[in-house]
């Protein structure tokens, strides 16, 4: 089974937008935002993804990737 | 507006002092129960002899051939039953208390409440196991307590399921960005 997985780090770091600012511009707290970076996140709002693509000027395609059989595993490799 | 939001906030707040208030009458009810059982347990060698005693004067409602009946006039096996008994209902009980106390905090739908509730459903089982044996060797009238107590295991198992299901769905939802 495989799994989504948010690549927001990576355009974090091409944008150059430290992860504080970012929460505080898509309205979200800094707890929730790690939760979406460390990929622990089960669901993902609209609204959020609007505004994260919004701020970082991108498509949804470029924060979210299908990497298939991978199921339970996290940014920080736990599973 | 201002009015409608007032009798909101009125209506919460009305809503949590009685829900509080509530949970410490229940508290209250289960901590007695708590006390008639160690007292019940206390005194279980006299209940016993009383009960003995009565079985073979033929008390109404017992199992015709009862007084003969070595299970129900014996000493021992009537006592062990009874601290069966004595103990599933304080393991209850105290799985109430605890429970209780979780929700007084804000704590509902967590695994502790989960495994709580299967353990209240196991002791109601035990208890109808009990009382199925007790009614049909000793005293006919110990039937109702194990339909009672088989008819509360189910309705606690099916809360149990729901506040699984519960838990998953909060679980869900707190991952949710």
């Amino acid at each position: 089974m495989g799994r989504i997985y948010v690549n927001l780090n990576v355009m974090m770091a091409k944008r150059g937008m430290p992860a504080g600012t970012l929460a505080e511009r898509i309205g979200i707290t800094p707890a929730n935002l790690s939760i979406l970076k460390n990929n622990k996140a089960k669901a993902i709002r609209f609204s959020t993804l609007e505004a994260l693509c919004r701020e970082l000027d991108c498509q949804p395609a470029e924060l979210l990737e299908y990497r298939p059989g991978d199921a339970g595993r996290t940014e920080d490799g736990e599973a | 507006m201002v009015i409608f939001m007032y009798g909101t906030q009125e209506k919460e707040n009305r809503f949590l002092v009685t829900g509080r208030r509530s949970i410490v009458l229940t508290k209250l009810c289960v901590a007695l129960l708590l006390l008639v059982c160690a007292a019940m347990m206390l005194a279980g060698p006299w209940i016993t002899r009383a009960f003995n005693e009565w079985i073979r004067r033929g008390g109404r409602c017992i199992v015709p051939g009862s007084a003969g009946n070595p299970l129900a006039t014996s000493f021992p096996a009537v006592l062990v039953i009874g601290y069966l008994c004595g103990t599933t209902a304080i393991v209850m009980l105290l799985c109430m208390l605890r429970f209780l106390r979780r929700l007084e905090r804000g704590e509902v739908f967590t695994e502790a409440n989960v495994t709580e509730l299967r353990r209240i459903g196991w002791c109601c089982g035990a208890g109808a196991l009990l009382g199925l044996i007790l009614g049909v060797f000793i005293y006919i009238l110990f039937l109702i307590v194990a339909g009672a107590a088989g008819f509360m295991m189910l309705i606690v198992r099916i809360v149990k399921n729901a506040f699984e299901q519960a838990l998953r769905m909060k679980d869900e939802l707190d991952y949710t960005v």
